[in-house]
């Protein structure tokens, strides 16, 4: 298979999983593709959104379209790290001798659904930090690489703040993207009613394999991108701390600190991922634009002025690249 | 053709079409700064604080100026040709593609897709024309330098049309005072004799009095005026010469050069003066018995000279301010050079010395013989014993009245118009003719007169008389000229009394 026909695969396979998708989900078409996105980025997303709009219905049914091992986390805040990991567990062999065995937690699957994230204590949470960054696990000094392609997608309610513990920064960070899930509409809607109150029968069928989508994960760091475009992403997250000179109003009364070099990571990346999904091999500033909101919005910390104020981070993005665009 | 050398290709038609549109801008820009400068100066010299049009070293400056400032805008403002990659990228909404592969082809960027991006910018390029990629818009500078230009156009028109109204329509005054001083010689013309030179004659007073009439109706241009008057001097050179080989030969025909007394000069190049002492040597040669014919002729010669220093006098005025036209439109204080012009035609009027010939012609009137108008000429009595040497005739010094010292101490001639008392008025002033400006010299200084009237007139009438002893007059004319003077002592001493 050439090169062109490996693009067209990565076009193609998006085209499926959305199609399939589109067999229980309604509307989230943004959604699915950033969600295909941080798949081929080997990223993990953080997925906002009140409940009843179908977070965990969508990852469950991606893992199954993806053929992926899919591990579902609640989390509670009692939820324990070992309850994550694993642990060793005391075994006795036939001669009556015991030994430690180790017993894998949730996190040894493929594609992880860590539900209300932010209801687990922020140690169970912190759990998930090595897992999430460097792909393995250490328990009991024992390191466990964790199968590719590894990929968390946590959940968490915006409204229900009691006795959650927001997720920490440098936890939060780690995420590729957070992806926020929008209302349905009134279409969108009796859609929906007329797949889940109806006999609406559906059967979601693995579209790719790992093996594909490791092949396009190794596509998307080729994607060429130049020079003027690296510009505008690395503008883009500079401008986005209250400290620079062309940060905008917005950004110096209400934001606290800006992106981490992760973001312009992410940005870059995504947009590749976008490009390549368009049927491009390119990325374009449009590209950039595109992901610049999940890939920024949770880097972005809003100061103590900001929370009050309930501004939303996603119109201080908004703003920057509107300034990023005049400079 | 690869893909790659499609793709440079088409750069470098792209890189072509950018060094037109930067020449295009740079002269575009230097046009600007040229009419800019233009305009600056333009109104600067409208305004009258200085001149820059008329010095070809300003167009050259300024063109070269112009041209370094619009260069050095465009390398400030030079734009990467990968900026101009990216701003077709932009336009036609192509992502990034054309940036991206010149990018990669030019800094040799090694990747997996880089043949598949380049190939397609490729394509991209060609279904592109030239046309959409550099749309010839109508820009703001294009519109500035319109209007630039439009307001240049109007400066130097309005210039160039202000001269030519200028040029073509007379001057309302000039025109005025012309028509006067035409009119005013016909009226003051001599009655000359009803033979065939006459009818000649006054067909030249046809003339003056048709042009005369023409600027009165404002129906003659200042050129056409020039044109005019400039034939019409033309014509009466001509008669002159003719007239002055007729006079020749018929003293010739009279056999007056056989006369020892009198040696016949060149007469066409005789000047008013010498052709008046030349009549009065004539005369005295032949006892007062010039020929009819002859005297008529030289009558008629004296007319054309006297007509010809009138109307070079007037050319000449007009060649003066033609010279200088732009000078009409320039204000000086409330007055413009027109009335400058007509100022001039005044003071030449007023002025003894330059409306000396019109003068002249009014003396005229008084007939041919009467030389008062010359009366305090230096300069033709000077002319008068230049022909007496010339015709080797010493006849003698000819004092003329207010010639005489009175008190052995020159005046100056405005002194003299102001010295007060009836002593220093000049009897002729009253006669008809008071352009005569003769001025005889006051007996008394400057302020009240202490000697009486009769002291006065006794002495000028003493001084008249000893004159005409000395003076070579016809004898005839004695008598008839003392009569004069006698007469005019009466009037002034009637008048006073009264």
């Amino acid at each position: 298979m050439n090169i062109n026909e490996k693009a067209e695969t990565i076009q193609r396979n998006y085209e499926r999983i959305v199609n399939e998708l589109a067999k229980i989900i309604v509307g989230q078409e943004v959604l699915i593709k950033h969600l295909f996105t941080c798949l081929l980025c080997g990223g993990h997303a953080l997925i906002e959104g009140v409940p009843g709009l179908g977070k965990t219905l969508i990852v469950r049914s991606l893992s199954k379209i993806l053929d992926l091992k899919y591990s579902r986390i609640q989390f509670t805040p009692d939820l324990m790290p070992a309850d994550i990991l694993g642990t060793n567990i005391v075994k006795e062999d036939e001669k009556g001798s015991r030994y430690f065995e180790f017993y894998k937690g949730p996190i040894f699957g493929q594609l992880i659904l860590a539900d209300e994230i932010n209801r687990a204590s922020p140690k169970t949470q912190s759990a998930l930090l090595e897992a999430m960054q460097e792909e393995k696990v250490t328990v009991f000094g024992t390191k466990y690489h964790l199968e590719p392609p590894f990929m968390v997608l946590a959940t968490q309610n915006p409204i229900e703040m009691e006795g959650t513990y927001p997720l920490p920064e440098a936890q939060i960070d780690r995420f590729f993207f957070k992806l926020k899930i929008d209302y349905p509409d009134q279409d969108q809607l009796q859609e929906i009613i007329a797949k889940t109150t109806e006999d609406y029968q559906y059967e979601l069928k693995g579209v790719i394999d790992t093996d594909s989508i490791l092949e396009m994960k190794s596509l998307v760091k080729q994607v060429p991108i130049a020079s003027h475009v690296k510009d505008y992403a690395i503008r883009l997250v500079l401008d986005s701390h209250p400290g620079n000179a062309h940060a905008i109003e917005q950004i110096k009364e209400y934001v606290l600190f800006g992106a981490s070099p992760r973001g312009v990571q992410s940005l870059i990346l995504a947009a590749k991922v976008s490009a390549l999904i368009d049927g491009r091999y390119n990325v374009s500033i449009e590209d950039i634009n595109d992901v610049a909101k999940p890939a920024l919005r949770h880097r972005i910390a809003l100061n103590i002025r900001g929370e009050t104020e309930g501004i939303d981070v996603d119109d201080i993005v908004g703003e920057i690249l509107s300034n990023v665009q005049t400079q | 053709m690869s893909a790659e050398a499609l793709f440079l290709s088409e750069i470098a038609k792209l890189k072509l079409r950018v060094i037109v549109r930067s020449v295009h801008r740079i002269l575009l820009r230097a046009a600007l700064i040229f009419l800019i400068i233009c305009t600056i100066l333009l109104t600067i010299e409208k305004l009258g604080f200085s001149k820059f049009g008329e010095s070809v070293s300003f167009y050259v400056i300024s063109v070269g100026a112009a041209l370094f400032a619009a260069l050095l805008i465009s390398f400030v403002r030079r734009k990467n040709f990968l900026n101009v990659l990216i701003d077709i990228d932009t336009r036609f909404k192509l992502q990034d593609r054309i940036s991206t592969a010149y990018e990669y082809v030019k800094f040799r960027k090694k990747s997996d897709f880089s043949d598949l991006l380049i190939q397609d910018a490729a394509t991209k390029l060609i279904q592109l024309s030239t046309k959409q990629l550099f749309p010839l818009k109508f820009s703001f500078l294009h519109l500035v330098l319109l209007l630039l230009i439009l307001i240049n156009a109007a400066l130097y028109s309005s210039e160039y049309l202000l001269l030519g109204y200028k040029s073509k329509r007379a001057d309302p005054n000039k025109a005025e005072k012309v028509s006067t001083l035409l009119r005013n010689y016909t009226i003051s013309r001599p009655e000359i004799k009803k033979t065939e030179k006459a009818s000649q004659a006054s067909e030249y007073s046809k003339k003056l009095e048709h042009l005369a009439k023409q600027l009165d109706n404002r129906s003659i241009t200042q050129d056409q005026l020039f044109t005019s008057l400039n034939q019409f001097l033309e014509e009466i050179q001509a008669e002159q010469t003719r007239l002055a080989h007729e006079l020749d030969a018929k003293l010739k025909a009279a056999r007056i050069e056989e006369m020892p007394i009198l040696k016949v000069p060149k007469l066409e190049n005789l000047s008013v003066d010498k052709l008046e002492k030349f009549k009065m040597l004539l005369n005295r040669a032949l006892s007062n018995q010039i020929p009819d014919s002859i005297d008529q002729n030289i009558e008629t010669l004296h007319e054309l000279h006297s007509l010809e220093k009138f109307l070079s006098q007037i050319i000449d005025d007009f060649d003066e301010s033609k010279s200088f036209p732009e000078e009409f439109a320039e204000p000086q204080g409330n007055q413009t050079h027109g009335s400058q012009y007509t100022n001039d035609l005044e003071k030449a009027h007023d002025d003894p010395k330059s409306s000396k010939n019109y003068e002249e012609f009014l003396s005229r009137k008084k007939g041919g013989t009467d030389t008062a108008g010359r009366a305090g000429s230096d300069r033709s009595q000077a002319n008068g014993r230049d022909l007496e040497d010339e015709l080797g005739l010493q006849q003698g010094h000819s004092s003329l009245a207010g010639r005489a010292k009175s008190t052995g101490q020159k005046k100056a001639s405005d002194e003299i118009e102001k010295s007060p008392g009836p002593g220093i008025q000049d009897n002729m002033m009253s006669s008809q003719a008071k352009n005569y400006l003769v001025h005889i010299r006051s007996l008394t200084d400057i302020g009240e007169s202490k000697l009486k009237e009769e002291d006065i007139i006794r002495t000028y009438r003493q001084e008249i008389e000893s004159i005409l002893q000395k003076e070579d007059i016809p004898l005839n004319y004695r008598e008839y000229i003392k009569q004069y003077f006698i007469s005019i002592g009466l009037e002034t001493a009637d008048s006073s009394q009264k």
